[in-house]
């Protein structure tokens, strides 16, 4: 796991706390409780890995789980994105805030990422770093979540090729709009 | 060339040491017959292992690094070197104190939490709940400790790291 690796996903885990208090703010929440209340100890548990993993990373060399935790929080940022996905349609203004992202999960086993940002008006993308693998899991923004199970490597969002490495998206990518791509290196 | 002293605290992965590194800038332009560090608790009292003034002396020291080992938990330590100079430079400066608490048993303790909650699953006496709690308490001490040595409060600052690692004591995973 790399040092970009690591680093991109406190990015997405502050990116994470961020959406879950949009949301909570905008008062729908309330009227679910249980929604508000799993939302809430979803956060603090993003918080505390954030603050726990980046303040040692330093020293990470010394804790043999630590690439573990870091996969896990990747996992609660994921249900994040999957519960805004759920609701997107709820607080149109939610789109705003993590909309320009796209990630693309390679592999059950993450080990590179890559950050592009790719031309506007554009609804493709090719990543050399796909070709060969077979990618698990895609996410576009805050809005959808994109699945691709193996040997389905398409849905109604988005296909992807591993033999060329060419990702397709379901509508042209905005001005500034970031692909992300996450996969396994052999 | 004038000096003034300089010292940086540090700590690695092993929260049982504290690194203590003369950095001082153009140091090598004056010449020294001794130096030392005086190494005090949040109480004015030297450490058991370490009576005060602790030899720093450049003979023994060539990396310019002092290691204070053995800590069994965080401290708020207060920590002098003086430097004795072979002739005094009235425009140099010669003692430097830094005020530090450490925070790496209090890191290491909110990690072993979520270690025993995400990784190995097995919180024993510990619902999720409490454990998420205590993590962020401990969290806030972390942060308390820092403050308080913003405001020179050692006292203040060890009594923060005090009720974190009494968290982490009273827990149970």
């Amino acid at each position: 796991m790399t040092d970009e690796y690591i680093e991109s996903v406190f990015l997405r885990a502050q990116r994470a706390m961020l959406i879950i208090s949009d949301r909570i703010q905008s008062n729908f929440l309330y009227l679910y409780s249980d929604i508000y209340t799993d939302l809430r100890y979803k956060q603090r548990d993003i918080y505390i890995l954030f603050k726990n993993l980046s303040e040692l990373f330093p020293y990470k060399s010394s804790f043999d789980t630590y690439n573990a935790l870091v996969l896990v929080l990747v996992s609660k940022c994921q249900e994040v994105d999957a519960f805004n996905s759920t609701y997107s349609t709820i607080n149109a203004n939610y789109q705003d805030i993590g909309g320009a992202t796209i990630i693309v999960y390679a592999s059950s086993t993450i080990l590179q990422t890559a950050v592009v940002t790719p031309t506007e008006g554009t609804s493709t993308y090719t990543f050399p770093e796909l070709i060969g693998t077979e990618a698990l899991t895609a996410y576009r923004g805050t809005g959808t979540v994109l699945r691709f199970t193996e040997g389905s490597p398409s849905n109604e969002f988005a296909q992807i090729n591993y033999t060329t490495g060419l990702v397709t998206v379901n509508y042209p990518f905005g001005a500034g709009e970031t692909l992300w791509i996450e996969y396994k290196t052999t | 060339m004038a000096i003034t002293a300089h010292i940086t605290i540090s700590q690695t992965g092993d929260p049982t040491k504290v690194f203590v590194t003369d950095d001082t800038p153009n140091e090598d332009s004056e010449t020294y017959t001794n130096r030392t560090l005086t190494i005090l608790d949040s109480e004015d009292e030297e450490l058991p292992d370490y009576p005060n003034p602790n030899s720093f002396s450049f003979g023994s020291y060539p990396d310019d690094v002092f290691t204070i080992a053995g800590l069994t938990q965080d401290l708020a330590l207060s920590i002098t070197m003086v430097l004795t100079p072979t002739v005094v430079d009235p425009s140099s400066v010669y003692t430097v104190t830094e005020q530090v608490a450490t925070n790496r048993y209090l890191q290491q303790g909110v990690y072993n939490i979520q270690q025993a909650r995400f990784i190995d699953q097995d919180l024993t006496g510990l619902s999720g709940v409490q454990a998420q709690g205590d993590s962020i308490d401990i969290i806030i001490e972390q942060q308390n400790s820092q403050t308080a040595v913003l405001y020179g409060s050692l006292v203040g600052a060890q009594n923060a790291l005090n009720r974190g690692q009494n968290i982490i004591d009273s827990q149970v995973l």
